[in-house]
């Protein structure tokens, strides 16, 4: 049996994987160092590599002859192979389409008849079945493509790769090290398909991969060689992975601008993008891909225009549309190849998860605020998904504290927004409490409902002047009026028109000197008062002309508008209101005044964006994304933008965490609902537990084969009239009764979950810690920041950039890429916060096993990685938690 | 207030970083004056990021035509003066950047940087160059240094997956913000040439490999005489024997410096794009910072390794 010429001494080094393996230095040290003898037959040693003059005088003949096609045995033997002895190995390889390696091997022991220098021991004849497998590099094929059945031992130190050496800076060099690495222009000048192949794996690969022309040699190889080989063939394979990947990008603001230019210099060919966004002035100062002209255009569609400037030849597909479309359904989502989130809210992320999670597409996702953001990936059944890990609730304040005892100016900016911006210019319709908590019963409720209503023919002036003692004034006096409440607070004051305007009201009055402006959105208080910076802390005084120059600017030139005005942090109009509404609350109560600038961040939710943080971010994701592209989930990582460094890193990766085996989104773990089953409404479940809480937004519920209720635009009329009177129904006089013991289905069917809930009846809730009335397990949701006691006004998280007109606040429900929902500074304590807290829950976490977070507290300790052996936790290992969910 | 507010377009471009760093410090780097010398991907993304914030100007040097290297890791060159063009890269950078934002100046200043003489650098409060070779960055240095006012220095290079960044702030003294008072704090930095001066073994343990490798790497390409990023898979040989005789001097174990990490700096010395968005994101914050004197500044080496993933600092100083 003629042997195929390669050949695989006993390994000196027992070298696992060494791209992208940490402990590479050490490895490749003590071979070097311990081996002196290694280079055997040449006289090697890895630290005096070369260029070896031995090798040199074997490949000088052949270099003479302009090519090169030959291999050299671990022990410098030389082999020649001819051209046709190569071609019919291609032949083969194409023939047979995959070939397995020990085939492969046989076969090409048929095909080439080595001319082996004399000497040859017998130990040189080694079977091509000893070339079958080796763990490390298994693992490496399996990342360079799954798909191939090859199998490869490389351990024996044996092959060098070196290609094509037509041009004259293509160096041959016969050492251990050497290569020419110019994998993709390499133009074959010959016009001749050139297969010169002689190792089946690699002409295999490089066949399938790159169909360019090489000259292969086996060589004595060190491990460096390995490597080298290892990162060529990854590159290669990048590089295809790249351009063979389609991508969806979910996403055209901050991070997206950033990324989607990202994506198009780094090779990537097809990319879609939706964003429902139009640009807005803000915008410009990070979405770098904007201009002033483009205000008021579709992110996306611009976006697409402005790299396209650049890359014309690449494709890009933009939507402008919600991602929550039912166009993008599972099988949208199933045609890409990883999908990229640059998202501003909880909602569609969760949306975008579970999307990803049906349609089985990688998901990279990623959020930003000020100088901190994070990458994370979530690979179905591999790593966690989206949802795995509570996030915290959107924070809400307590009635009482918002309507009676604020003490920070954020409760200002809430009741001002919710409850007198809602009131007076809003939905009349709508639950408003601005009076509820008054402790006196006669201009409480019914009575003072009246009070913001204009009455008929009533003067501007009078009416702006009426509100306002109402609530700066009355209403203060009627809460002092309930000693309880001060006996440990500072009293408020009551204001009134007549103790801060005295003087002026007389002149200040009158409408026909408002500005004759067409203009409704250039309409301001400020303007018309002559007051310029937003910066600066107006006074009481000032805020009180600012109120009322604002209300008689809604009501003389928008009164179209009044009755469905919702707070919109780009109405300039209602900023001024707000702010003024609330510093002169705050006035009342001892809380510090803002400015206008300060009062549109808390009452917009405004985050804070720097384009510095989003394009390291969308730096972050291309890295990440290549990985998964590759099949390397292996090394991915969670990645975490610090502002300050933790043991010295701005950017620290974290292995990502395993699926939770108990998450409702992507295990199949029942949920447990305890309810009153004789008491509560199917409404109920409905609004509070499967819009609210799972998320849900075309919900069916079905018991057993009973289906009692479903949303949807084909529905039968008599249909939506039968589930419209479930809805109004107890549980337990439903047509398919829900008692205890049973079990209901709930399921989205554009986000393909499917949750199940067992059903637990129990008779008495506790109405303050439990004002639902129902108490849903195994949907985990992390405490809200604040502890409520009292009810609690809730806030549904349905914001897509929409304002939001329920009544609190949002604070970070997550990390924002932009606009909407976040009011950073509590953004940055939470993260600040996050690792400290993290590292508590760690300890104790290590003393009370519970199932997942233990492995959590394991997988941190694994990976301190490699050669960084200190004793260190990654102590942000869970910032997850605060920082992204 | 003084005549020296933003102006009312200045407050609606800049709402949202004016949230995270305040009116000060965007009035302070609206009068910041930065020059950028060697315009390939990486000082690219940094100079977007620093028009974006809105300094007050920014000069470019770079008078390489645009081959078509130079442009598959540009994005701010349009793909139609890619063949034709004609015109230096700073010229063709100096058009895209105008329009990023009109309220910063950006000028393109011709000739070599190591022409550059003292005098000329006194216009500047951050002086940034990227893929230039050893003697550029220690005379430019210096010179900085020579100058009474304070000129903020850094270099800046991508190669492969592998970046690095230099900080000299010189004396920087700032207000850092601790949990309830505000302390001043003073950090002496030493010059590039000092840096690495500083015998290897009396570093830190730990330091990042990546430190001593583009020490080897900067070394040979001076040695050899090389362009920046000049090198091939050839020169590996030279370049292991030079980090041998290196680390015999320095008495540092070479396996501080891998082979596989030399390797992937000398063969491949493309920048990798997304490697150079986070360097040019990392930078633009320095230089923010270093502006508006808010925050930690860097001190004085910062690492990123695609491969690892981690973003280090290293303190390479004798303080
Ligand atoms: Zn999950």
């Amino acid at each position: 049996m003629k042997a195929i010429a390669i050949y695989a001494p006993p390994p000196t080094v027992s070298s696992s994987l060494y791209f992208l393996d940490q402990d590479e230095d050490e490895v490749v040290n003590s071979t070097t160092s311990s081996s002196g003898s290694r280079g055997d037959g040449l006289g090697l040693v890895a630290s005096d590599v070369v260029p070896c003059v031995t090798c040199r005088s074997l490949i000088a003949p052949e270099e003479k002859k302009g090519r090169l096609s030959d291999v050299m045995g671990d022990r410098g033997k030389y082999i020649h192979i001819s051209r046709e002895e190569m071609q019919e190995v291609a032949d083969y390889i194409k023939h047979e389409g995959r070939v397995n390696i020990t085939r492969l091997a046989r076969k090409s022991n048929q095909f080439i008849e080595p001319l082996i220098e004399e000497d040859l021991g017998a130990q040189d004849e080694i079977p091509a079945s000893a070339y079958k497998t080796s763990s490390g590099c298994e693992t490496f094929l399996a990342n360079v493509d799954t798909k191939s059945d090859v199998i490869v031992n490389f351990k024996g130190n044996s092959i060098t790769y070196v290609l094509g050496h037509k041009t004259q800076t293509q160096t041959v060099c016969f050492s251990p090290l050497v290569s020419q690495t110019n994998w993709e222009e390499e133009d074959d000048d010959d016009g001749e398909a050139k297969w010169e192949i002689l190792f089946g794996a690699l002409s295999f690969i490089t066949f399938a991969h790159f169909q360019d022309s090489h000259t292969f040699f086996l060589s004595h190889a060190t491990p460096q060689f390995h490597h080298l080989f290892f990162r060529l063939m990854a590159s290669g394979q990048q590089l295809s992975a790249i351009k063979g990947a389609k991508v969806l990008m979910v996403g055209a603001g901050g991070i997206g601008c950033e990324l989607l230019k990202t994506l198009a210099l780094s090779g990537f060919q097809d990319i879609h993008i939706i964003d429902m966004d139009t640009i807005e002035v803000s915008n410009l100062n990070r979405q770098f891909l904007f201009r002033q002209s483009h205000v008021g255009q579709s992110k996306a569609k611009v976006a697409r225009e402005a790299v396209l400037r650049f890359r014309p030849q690449i494709s890009i597909t933009p939507y402008h549309a919600n991602v929550k479309d039912s166009d993008f359904n599972v099988d949208f989502f199933k045609q890409f190849s990883v999908v990229l989130n640059g998202l501003d809210n909880l909602d569609a992320r969760r949306h975008v998860n579970r999307l990803c999670l049906a349609a089985d597409v990688p998901l990279v996702e990623s959020g930003t605020t000020g100088f901190l953001g994070q990458v994370t990936v979530h690979i179905k059944g591999r790593t966690e998904c989206y949802e795995c890990q509570p996030k915290p609730a959107p924070k809400t304040y307590p009635v009482c504290t918002i309507t009676s005892t604020p003490s920070k100016f954020v409760h200002c900016i809430v009741w001002a927004k919710d409850l007198l911006f809602a009131k007076l210019f809003g939905d009349k319709n709508q639950d408003n409490d601005l009076n509820v908590r008054s402790n006196d019963s006669a201009s409480s409720s019914d009575h003072s409902e009246d009070v913001f209503e204009r009455k008929k023919d009533e003067d501007i002036e009078q009416y702006a002047k009426r509100i306002y003692d109402h609530v700066f004034g009355h209403n203060i006096e009627s809460a002092l009026s309930n000693e309880e409440t001060w006996k440990n607070r500072n009293k408020p004051r009551p204001i009134y028109v007549r103790d801060v305007l005295s003087d002026e009201l007389q002149q200040n009055g009158n409408v026909d000197k408002m500005p004759a402006t067409d203009n409704l959105s250039t309409l301001s208080a400020m303007a018309y008062l002559g007051l310029k910076n937003p910066q600066d802390i107006w006074s009481l005084k000032e805020n009180s002309r600012i109120f009322f120059a604002a209300l008689k600017l809604f009501f003389s030139k928008r009164q179209k508008e009044i009755g469905n005005l919702s707070f919109d942090k780009d109405d300039h109009l209602a900023v001024e209101f707000v702010t003024a509404a609330a510093n002169i609350r705050a006035a009342s109560f001892g809380i510090p005044l803002h400015s206008l600038f300060e009062a549109k961040g808390i009452a917009g939710n405004i985050v804070h964006a720097v384009a510095t943080t989003n394009a390291i971010i969308a730096g972050l994701i291309v890295i990440e994304a290549i990985k998964v592209l590759q099949n390397d989930s292996k090394s991915c990582r969670m990645t975490y933008c610090l502002e300050h460094p933790s043991r010295k890193m701005l950017l620290m990766p974290v292995e990502p965490f395993e699926p939770n085996k108990a998450c409702y989104v992507c295990s199949e773990t029942p949920l447990l609902l305890e309810v009153n089953t004789h008491r509560a409404k199917l409404r109920d479940v409905v609004e509070k537990i499967v819009t609210s809480k799972l998320g849900m937004n075309l919900p069916l519920i079905t018991h057993g084969s009973g289906l009692l209720y479903e949303v949807g635009d084909d529905l039968e009329e008599d249909m939506v009239a039968n589930y419209a009177a479930n809805l109004e129904k107890v549980l337990s006089e439903l047509p398919y009764a829900i008692t205890g013991g049973t079990m209901i289905q709930v399921e989205d069917l554009r986000q393909e979950l499917v949750c199940n809930i067992n059903i637990k009846h129990r008779e008495e809730f506790d109405e303050e810690k439990e004002p639902d009335g129902m108490v849903l397990h195994g949907w985990t949701q992390a405490p809200a920041v604040e502890n409520n006691k009292d009810t609690t006004t809730t806030t549904t998280s349905s914001n897509n950039g929409a304002s939001t007109s329920s009544t609190s606040a949002l604070v970070p429900n997550d990390m924002e890429e932009d606009d909407e929902l976040t009011i950073l500074e509590t953004g940055i304590e939470t993260i600040a916060a996050a690792g400290k807290k993290r590292k508590l829950s760690d300890v104790s976490n290590s003393e009370t096993p519970v199932p997942t977070d233990d492995k959590r507290a394991k997988k941190i300790g694994e990976q301190v990685e490699g050669d960084e052996s200190d004793v260190i936790v990654m102590l942000d290992g869970g910032n997850d938690e605060k920082m992204s969910r | 207030m003084n005549g020296e507010e933003l102006t009312e377009q200045e407050t609606a471009l800049y709402d949202r970083q004016i949230r995270v760093w305040g009116v000060d410090a965007q009035r302070r780097l609206s009068k910041s004056h930065v020059f950028v010398s060697g315009l390939k991907g990486t000082a690219v993304e940094f100079c977007k990021n620093i028009v974006l914030a809105g300094v007050g100007s920014l000069a470019l040097n770079d008078d390489n035509p645009a081959t078509g290297e130079a442009l598959a890791a540009n994005f701010l060159i349009p793909f139609d003066e890619n063949m034709g063009g004609g015109g230096s890269l700073a010229e063709l950078c100096c058009d895209s950047l105008k329009d990023f934002n009109p309220m910063v100046h950006v000028s393109v200043e011709k000739g070599d940087l190591s022409n550059f003489g003292v005098d000329f650098f006194e216009k500047f409060d951050v002086v940034v160059i990227s893929c230039c070779s050893l003697a550029a960055k220690k005379s430019v240095n210096e010179k900085c240094r020579k100058l009474s006012k304070r000129v903020a220095f850094y270099t800046v290079d991508c190669r492969d997956s592998c970046g690095e960044i230099f900080v000299d702030l010189q004396n920087y003294s700032y207000a850092k913000k601790k949990v309830d008072e505000t302390v001043q704090c003073q950090l002496q930095y030493p010059s590039f040439e000092e840096a690495i001066a500083i015998p290897w073994r009396s570093l830190p343990r730990r330091v990042a490999k990546l430190y001593f490798a583009m020490r080897v790497v900067e070394r040979f390409e001076d040695v050899e005489r090389r362009r920046p990023g000049e090198t091939s898979i050839a020169d590996l040989p030279n370049l292991m024997k030079l980090r041998n005789e290196l680390c015999l001097a320095h008495s540092l174990n070479e396996s501080q410096i891998p082979d596989s990490l030399l390797e992937r700096l000398v063969v491949s010395t493309k920048e990798f794009p997304p490697v150079s968005a986070v360097l040019g994101g990392i930078l633009g914050q320095e230089v923010i910072k270093a502006i508006s004197g808010k925050g930690d500044p860097l001190k004085n080496f910062f690492f990123f390794d695609a491969v690892d993933g981690k973003g280090v600092i290293e303190d390479i100083s004798t303080s």
